[in-house]
């Protein structure tokens, strides 16, 4: 199918455009519209994995993507700084395909999680589908421009679904959420420019992501290689490192910048924070694999301890704040945090089984965190109550719902069997393995994990365990276990955690060749 | 030579302000169908058709370079931002004008002409004339609201005017008095190596720097943007203040110092000031228009770092930003005024005008496209000004360009805080008002308006080449 890229970027932002000229009346029309286009959107991307060769074995990154579409889009001659040139540049590699079917995928299971979503429909669904767009367009973009702008353009969707769909401090949170991730993608912005202007294919300075991958640096740029010369007391090059380090921290978000994330996760409506956890994280994620290591592998290599300990760090006090939650929500939020520096230690391992490792990390995480914010839907829905104490026992009363609660949860804390096992086991033998880092990363990530054990397991044990209890007896009503819909929400989920866990190939084949490439070209820079 | 010769040397020259004359003889028979007639329309069309026919006019000229003695200079970028304030006037009849229709559009055409001759100037004294000329009519337009504030408002204005203009005589007297000359034409790096006149520069440039808003003559913006008329406010942003900017320019081109000359680093520790304090000042304003005005002096130290590096020598993300800005400015005081007409003043009033998602939608896209955000026009203008700032660092290894980049990119952030609040009020915020209270209703001529502003902010995101051609549909002038 020749531009299916283009089909699964364009086919939601087309449909919500439709939705704009529709009466705002006709509620359930906008939910069927948004369920079709991202169920279209998510049979493309399958059919996508499916064309998808896994055997390419690139020797440069200009060979390593599949269904590549390339249009002219800007090209505006500027005496100042020559042809600005702006590509329509979509690909996707073995690092970008698991991210855009799982983005496909939990987009899906968002919608059927909106179902109930009652107030200014039409606005909400219109969000949801714009939003939906430019998260897959990060992940296909291969045009620097092209993926700031979608990175960027997730804001303001974003900004108003939490804003005007969220719960009590919605608009705080959601100012916050909006001022972090602009500031962060600031400084992406002046990395870009500074790429812009040193960079150059056949001759015109490019925007081209994989252009700058290769290391097309020309003469007079200060990024290029082995330059003298320092800004604010760092090399180019590592500056440029910092701040992309810095913004691409914020959103993933690492300690000590991840401040916005509880708020916004608490305050989100429950498919918001599905998306938010599931897919925006792995954004942040995504441009560290592809533009912070791919542009940057010499100083990656030097900063290696510096991203490890940022990984050790969210590691450690996101799991330990997780472990201080008493509303359900804001566990959950924080054990993102935690999980999320697996995925900083297995980048800054820089082995091919911490890349890997990282990499499932994100696809695993993606699916178990939507799942873990559903659950917390689910008790929020029924008593617009997610406080831990309020509940007991639950297991008497939703057996159901606790199996799942149970089975997620295991997959959280890396249960053996389960995909969270496998991607933090990649990850932990990556740093072990690894020539950068020290031993005490390896051994404090394994607290980390103790940890993660400690506040499921904990959770489990005062909301699920015990004498049934609630704290207010006009709950009572309410209390009955998952319904249809979010039985449908919740399997797929599971069956795919489980699948994972148990045959983790079915991400990994696609990705090691990309992988091994990426270490190869990383170790060219290997003092 | 003879007097015959200097006559027809005259004529011929004449053509090149055929433009502006135009725009005198209109602005003199507007002030008569004052007379005549109180109706809006009337007016309104004598006052498109002249702003129509001096554009004609300004297409016209073909030929740049000096001429009128030497007293006036032209070339292409001068002719298109001629056209850009033509346009930018002729769009404010989008505008409603109930009072006062006749002097309000003479006086408009004024402030075209003074700030079209700004640019031209190539003498002292047309430099101070045409200032002077944009500067009383200012003063006026400000009093047209015709209350207790307008009033007071203009009266800063003209006090800290007065003591600009004066400035900006004894910058004019030193020049005179060293250079032996009153035209820029001669200016060379030598003439301008004595402490002394390197001072009469900076107080010209301070005398232009109030027209432009720059910290610390800028004081006057926020009193002038709130009270006086919207209309006059949208073309205040815009015009004086881009005229003002490209006679910078000039300057400097001609005076060619070194980028760490101390008058060109004292210029830019300005510019800096005021896209801080504009910013800063931003944060606090409850009224919108205060808000905006403050904002507006953040956009004027953006353009200045566009107009003082070196690497603006070259056009393109001067007259990007600057066309951008226009746009932005004008949809914005025009949404504005839409608002004020259904007295909404404050940001926190646009809680009132829940229901009406189309206008307040319109609105956000501009504010976020002020703010510099993809998709939308402004971000590609913050992207030149950062890639322009970035590369006359590397040019010239200049700490202070470097220093102004991260400047600018710190106040981008920080202007999101005041321009969401607009969006915050009229999206998020909860308030406590029975539905009657929210039965507030645009006409769908301010709504079709509203969404072509925004409409078009897009589209130039999109295909930023528009903006590149429509400078030289602008202009016929080969150099």
């Amino acid at each position: 199918m020749p531009n299916i890229l283009s089909y699964i970027f364009v086919f939601p932002l087309f449909i919500a455009l439709l939705m704009l000229v529709i009466p705002a009346q006709k509620e359930q029309t906008f939910r069927s519209m948004a369920l079709a286009a991202v169920s279209v959107q998510f049979i493309l991307s399958v059919l996508l994995m499916i064309d998808f060769d896994q055997s390419i074995d690139p020797n440069a990154w200009s060979d390593a993507f599949q269904f590549v579409e390339k249009l002219d889009w800007i090209n505006l001659s500027l005496d100042t700084v020559g042809n600005f040139k702006i590509q329509y540049f979509l690909g996707v590699d073995g690092i970008s395909l698991p991210l855009v079917v799982l983005s496909s995928f939990v987009m899906l299971i968002g919608v059927i999680s909106s179902w109930n979503i009652r107030k200014k429909v039409k606005g909400y669904f219109i969000l949801y589908l714009i939003l939906s767009s430019s998260i897959m367009g990060c992940f296909i973009a291969l045009d620097f421009f092209l993926f700031y702008v979608c990175f960027e353009f997730m804001l303001l969707p974003m900004f108003f679904l939490i804003g005007i769909w969220g719960g009590k401090r919605r608009s705080y949170a959601s100012i916050k959420f909006f001022l972090y991730t602009l500031l962060g993608s600031l400084f992406i912005l002046v990395v870009m420019i500074m790429l812009y202007m040193g960079v150059r294919e056949e001759g015109v300075h490019t925007f081209s992501l994989v252009a700058m991958m290769d290391g097309n640096y020309t003469s007079d740029s200060v990024l290029g290689l082995g330059k003298e010369g320092t800004i604010l007391g760092f090399s180019a090059r590592a500056l440029a490192f910092i701040f992309l380090l810095i913004g691409f921290g914020i959103k993933l978000p690492s300690v000590p910048v991840h401040t916005w994330l509880p708020d916004a996760h608490v305050e989100a409506p429950t498919p918001i924070s599905v998306v938010l956890a599931g897919l925006l994280l792995k954004v942040g994620a995504y441009g560290l694999f592809r533009i912070l290591y791919g542009i940057f592998p010499d100083v990656a290599l030097e900063y290696a301890g510096l991203v490890a300990f940022f990984g050790v760090v969210s590691i450690l006090y996101g799991g330990t704040n997780a472990l201080a939650q008493n509303d359900l929500k804001r566990m959950v939020a924080y054990s993102s945090v935690s999980h999320m520096g697996f995925v900083l230690v297995g980048l800054a391992s820089m082995t091919s089984t911490g890349f890997l490792g990282a990499l499932f990390h994100m696809v695993s995480h993606g699916l178990i965190s939507p799942a873990l914010f559903l659950i917390a839907g689910v008790i929020y829905d029924r008593t617009n109550n997610r406080t831990i104490d309020c509940f007991s026992g639950l297991a008497s009363k939703m057996p159901t719902y606790t199996f799942f609660v149970a089975l997620f949860f295991f997959a959280g804390l890396g249960l053996p069997g389960m995909s969270g096992f496998v991607g933090e086991l990649m990850v932990l033998m990556g740093a072990f393995t690894s020539n950068n880092l020290k031993l005490w990363v390896g051994l404090l990530s394994i607290i980390g994990i103790i940890i993660s054990a400690a506040y499921f397991l904990w959770t489990i044990q005062r909301m699920f365990y015990g004498t049934y209890f609630i704290r207010k007896p006009a709950w009572e009503s309410n209390m009955f276990d998952l319904t249809i819909r979010e039985r449908w929400m919740l399997i797929p989920l599971a069956v795919l955690v489980v699948v994972l866990g148990i045959f983790p190939r079915l991400i990994l084949d696609y990705s090691i060749e990309t992988i091994d490439f990426f270490i190869q070209h990383l170790s060219k820079y290997a003092p | 030579m003879k007097l015959n010769d200097q006559l027809h040397d005259i004529l011929h020259d004449l053509s090149f302000i055929g433009s502006e004359t135009v725009l005198v003889l209109g602005a003199m028979v507007l002030l008569v169908s004052g007379l005549i007639t109180r109706n809006q329309l009337p007016l309104k069309l004598i006052f498109s058709i002249t702003l129509v026919f001096s554009l004609y006019l300004n297409i016209q000229v073909v030929q740049g370079g000096l001429f009128l003695s030497d007293s006036l200079f032209m070339n292409a970028e001068i002719a298109s931002f001629a056209s850009l304030f033509i346009i930018a006037g002729l769009s404010i009849v989008v505008f409603p004008r109930k009072k006062h229709a006749a002097e309000f559009y003479f006086f408009i055409l004024a402030l075209i002409v003074g700030s079209i001759f700004m640019m031209k100037a190539n003498s002292l004294l047309i430099i101070y004339l045409s200032i002077e000329l944009a500067s009383f009519v200012s003063y006026i337009l400000t009093s047209f609201s015709f209350r207790k504030e307008g009033h007071e408002a203009a009266i800063k204005y003209l006090l800290f005017g007065a003591l600009s203009s004066a400035i900006m005589l004894i910058g004019l007297g030193l020049i005179y008095g060293i250079t032996q000359s009153f035209y820029l034409s001669v200016w060379t790096p030598e003439l301008f190596s004595s402490l002394l006149v390197q001072i009469g520069v900076l107080f010209l440039v301070f005398g232009v720097f109030f027209k432009c808003a720059i910290f610390p003559f800028h004081m006057w913006t926020p009193a002038t943007y709130q009270s006086a008329p919207v209309d006059a406010v949208a073309l205040f942003s815009i015009v004086p203040k881009l005229g003002g900017l490209v006679l910078l320019k000039r300057m400097f081109l001609n005076l060619a110092f070194d980028f760490s000359h101390w008058l060109i680093l004292l210029v830019l520790f300005l510019g800096m000031a005021t896209i801080m304090v504009g910013t800063f000042g931003a944060l606090r304003q409850l009224n919108t228009r205060r808000m905006i005005s403050f904002g507006s002096v953040a956009h004027s130290g953006f353009l200045l770092g566009l107009v003082i590096t070196p690497s603006a020598d070259y056009k393109e993300a001067f007259w990007w930003y600057s066309s951008t800005y226009t746009l932005m400015n004008l949809a914005a005081f025009y949404i504005i005024n839409r608002y004020e007409d259904v007295s909404i003043y404050t940001n926190s009033q646009y809680s009132l005008s829940k229901k009406e998602t189309l206008m307040a939608g319109g609105f956000t896209l501009i504010l976020v496209s002020l703010v510099g955000i993809p998709p939308l026009a402004g971000f590609t203008a913050k992207l030149f000004l950062f890639t322009s700032l970035w590369e006359t660092f590397i040019d010239t290894g200049s700490k202070t360009s470097l220093t102004y980049l991260l400047v600018s990119v710190f106040a981008t952030v920080a202007s999101l805080f005041f321009y969401m609040r607009i969006p915050y009020y009229a999206f998020l915020h909860k308030n406590n008002l029975s539905n009657s209270e929210l039965s507030i209703v645009f006409s769908p001529r301010s709504k079709i308006i509203a969404t072509i502003f925004a409409i078009l902010l897009l589209i130039l995101f999109f295909t930023p080449k528009l903006i590149m051609s429509l400078q030289s549909l602008l202009n016929n002038v080969h150099e």
